[in-house]
């Protein structure tokens, strides 16, 4: 019966504990859940209206401007050329395994500093330090270590990604009631047992919440390297149309980033609402 | 982290792990002495740091006016959200090739980017905090019969401020990510422009010297902000809200 | 020495003294809900005398809080009904009124210290400011608060914060007090203090309250009158007159044989659903 809107910041550039947005529902059987709350379609209007009036006032050739018909053509030329396909595919998968690699790292790091105090304030500041920086200025660096393949997209992207992962578990190792521990003790359950059937899914949600920061920054991060490196995929594609003042296509690109941040964000959302089905997350 | 240091110098002076170009951290701070010695450091640095702020001076400004324009007229919102929310699924970092594109190798290619993700990342956390009044303060401000004006004055907007100052932070931090990579690519001015050029020249202490530069630029534009904001606005000091 | 007039569902007998300050006739209150329109409230008719001190009590979720906000303006309630205070239909919170809200940490103003909340209520309506200062004062030395004057919210206690509110209203001179379970959420010690600072006020200024909860013995212990709210969609099920003598004690008021009597009655209202 009553709707509450849950005040949130918004986090677009992806970094710290952030509550995902959206409105508390009550659905039948009394359970609240977290639907997306898009606000309403007519507000698509202006976005309508500017796209029409760029197809009309810009021209083929304008660096400014291009319209949005030379968007379709410039990906339309990629597509045929077999270009388009394989570049979505090595942004997608370095984002897939960086994530992934992350949320493990992350996850342990997390584990470890939330549980030890000691180790909290012993690699807290460096953490801090790593954490403030600029994930481009790690790129130079990268390069330099590693060389200019997948394996550095994929260290650069874990290095900027795994934060929000790190804090999350970090926060809900911390936050773990004392009495589950007891009651698993006094049950007289294993570590090992102990880890598996109470700790680690106690921890999931903060995980989860944490993976679902890193998500979006994983992406545009794996774009960034792309496009300050050139090596491979999309962010590659943009860089060489801006190159060769394809205007058009640069845009185009622009949309197929888009594209991939909002099923991205679609997919996350699904999986939330899925793994987390019988209860609230964070 | 002085033991991590530590550890760090010992293992690459005894070669036990041998990545070539990995220099020990007395290498580079000794690089970043004779940086700051030199005062090679200061140009790059002062350049980044303006054009972070200035950008982040004029996202704020655009953000926040647009925000409460936004977050106070519900026609307006109905009519444009759903625009701006489509817009915010595209990250910024992919306006720098368009930005080079439109404006070449400048300072506006530079500022372009950083003013428009700042602006959007301010403008988005605005409306979140001026659409957001607790409940209670709702019924409060209806109980005292408060005008329209003076509910705007004394219950939204310093209710908004949480948010607000939470999308000024981000922004900052988005700033100086995008002026850094705007000087890799496009400016060639800036620390992010010195830091590539030192790696293309194979000189890494020099290179960590200006990472490490770029980090405390970070981290003193955040401390500062943070400090700013909780002097300027007190009931924030209170740990009131979740602040990212 | 006391009455329990035993009106049955519908209306509650008007009390015998004093002009009538609030009338409510034939209140009825719909809600949307995902199951489709639920009624709340029903046909509800009631008097508050001034100076009167009305608590409003039943089971939870029977629209105790509901009604109150009938009373403030804040919920319309279904065509048909009618409040007046002073004999003038609602148009919007009436002037004279101040809500006392349950959950007081969200309703004070965060970034406002004590006196600037408690000042709030009278920005609009105050042109001198040190006819404010000097109200504002007067209120906190009231509630006991003058030290703290200069704090923010979230350095009080839930007590000193609920205190607040308090203040809030009567530096506003407010004649009638809605309060939606102001003491709910506090220990036993702060909710027995903060009773007795109610009284106190209520012996000085004489406001018309009326007063949500939960809590029998707070009901018997404060009210002249209690109205139970039962069934549901929620009726007036009972009015029980509280002749107890005032100034009231809580030591030697809760002992006396008819608090006892009294307590018993509204217990078995509420809880048993004698009707």
């Amino acid at each position: 019966m009553e709707a509450v809107q849950a005040p949130v910041p918004h986090d677009t550039a992806g970094a710290g504990n952030v509550r995902p947005p959206g409105i508390r529902r009550r659905t039948r059987n009394g359970q609240a859940r977290r639907t997306s709350a898009f606000p309403p379609l007519r507000g698509l209007l202006p976005l309508a209206g500017l796209l029409v009036i760029w197809q009309l006032v810009g021209s083929e050739n304008s660096p400014y401007l291009p319209s949005p018909s030379t968007w379709i053509d410039g990906i339309g030329a990629l597509w045929s050329r077999g270009r388009l396909w394989p570049a979505a595919v090595q942004t997608l998968s370095t984002f897939a395994i960086a994530l992934g690699v992350s949320t493990v790292l992350g996850a342990l790091l997390g584990l470890v500093v939330g549980a030890s105090a000691k180790a909290d304030r012993a690699l807290g500041p460096t953490l801090e330090f790593a954490r403030a920086m600029p994930p481009a200025a790690v790129v130079p660096i990268a390069t330099l270590l590693i060389g200019y393949d997948t394996t550095m997209k994929v260290a650069v992207v874990t290095f900027a990604a795994m934060w929000s992962v790190l804090l999350n578990t970090r926060t809900g190792v911390r936050s773990l009631d004392p009495v589950l521990l007891d009651m698993a003790r006094s049950l007289r359950l294993g570590p090992i047992e102990r880890s598996r059937k109470c700790v680690l899914p106690a921890l999931l949600p903060s995980i989860f919440l944490g993976v679902r920061v890193a998500a979006p920054v994983a992406l545009v991060i794996t774009l960034l390297v792309e496009i300050v490196t050139r090596v491979d995929g999309v962010g590659a594609l943009m860089a060489t149309a801006q190159r060769s003042y394809l205007a058009g296509q640069v845009f185009g690109l622009i949309l197929v980033a888009g594209l991939f941040s909002f099923l991205i964000n679609g997919l996350v959302s699904v999986l939330q609402g899925f793994a987390f089905r019988n209860r609230p997350v964070g | 982290m002085a033991a991590l240091v530590g550890v760090w110098e010992v293992v690459v002076r005894s070669a036990a792990v041998d990545f070539e170009f990995l220099p020990a951290p007395s290498g580079i701070a000794e690089a970043l002495g004779a940086l700051v010695s030199s005062g090679d450091i200061f140009a790059p640095a002062v350049h980044t740091l303006r054009s972070a702020l200035v950008g982040w001076v004029i996202a704020g400004l655009v953000g926040i006016a647009l925000g409460v324009w936004l977050g106070l007229s519900n026609t307006a919102w109905r009519y444009s959200m759903a625009s701006v929310e489509v817009i915010r699924a595209i990250p910024p970092i992919t306006l720098v090739p368009v930005s080079l594109l439109a404006f070449g190798f400048s300072l506006r290619m530079e500022l372009v980017v950083i003013v428009y993700a700042g602006a959007w990342t301010v403008l988005v956390n605005t409306i979140d905090g001026v659409r957001n009044l607790r409940p209670e303060l709702i019924d409060v401000g209806r109980m005292l019969r408060m005008s329209q004006l003076a509910r705007i004055r004394k219950l939204i907007l310093p209710s908004a401020m949480p948010s607000i100052i939470v999308g000024l932070r981000l922004a900052m931090s988005l700033s100086l990510v995008l002026a850094v990579v705007a000087e890799m690519i496009g400016n060639p001015s800036g620390l992010g422009n010195a830091l590539v050029r030192a790696q293309q020249a194979l000189q890494p202490e020099r290179m960590f010297a200006y990472f490490v530069t770029i980090g405390v630029l970070g981290v003193v534009l955040n401390t500062g902000l943070r400090y700013g904001s909780e002097r300027a606005f007190p009931a924030l000091a209170a740990g009131r809200g979740g602040v990212a | 020495m006391t009455v329990a007039t035993d009106a049955r569902r519908g209306e509650a007998t008007a009390p015998t003294t004093g002009p009538v300050v609030c009338q409510c006739r034939n209140i009825s209150v719909e809600f949307d809900s995902t199951e489709g329109p639920r009624r709340i409230l029903e046909g509800i008719t009631a008097d508050l005398r001034e100076g009167e001190f009305v608590t409003i009590m039943g089971r939870s979720g029977t629209g105790k809080t509901t009604l109150l906000r009938v009373l403030d303006g804040l919920i319309d309630p279904a065509p048909g009904s009618e409040v007046r205070f002073w004999g003038r239909p609602l148009d919007g919170p009436p002037k004279e009124a101040v809500f006392v809200f349950q959950n007081y940490a969200a309703s004070l103003l965060p970034w406002r210290t004590i006196e600037k909340n408690v000042a709030l209520g009278l920005e609009g309506r105050v042109q001198s400011k040190d006819e404010i200062r000097r109200r504002v004062a007067d209120a906190l030395k009231m509630v006991g608060l003058a030290e703290r004057a200069k704090d923010y919210p979230w350095r009080l206690s839930g007590g000193m914060q609920q205190r607040v509110q308090l203040a809030r209203g009567l530096a506003m001179d407010a004649s009638v007090l809605l309060m939606d379970e102001p003491f709910g959420a506090l220990d036993a010690m702060t909710k027995s203090i903060l009773q007795d600072e109610l009284q106190r006020v209520h012996q000085e200024r004489k406001p018309t309250v009326a007063f949500v909860s939960h809590d029998i013995d707070e009901a018997v212990y404060l009210s002249d009158r209690i109205l139970i709210l039962g069934g549901s969609p929620a009726t007036i099920v009972r009015e029980v007159r509280v002749d107890l003598p005032r100034p009231r004690d809580q030591l030697a008021t809760k002992e006396l044989p008819e608090f006892h009597r009294l307590r018993r009655l509204v217990y078995d209202e509420i809880v048993r659903g004698h009707s």
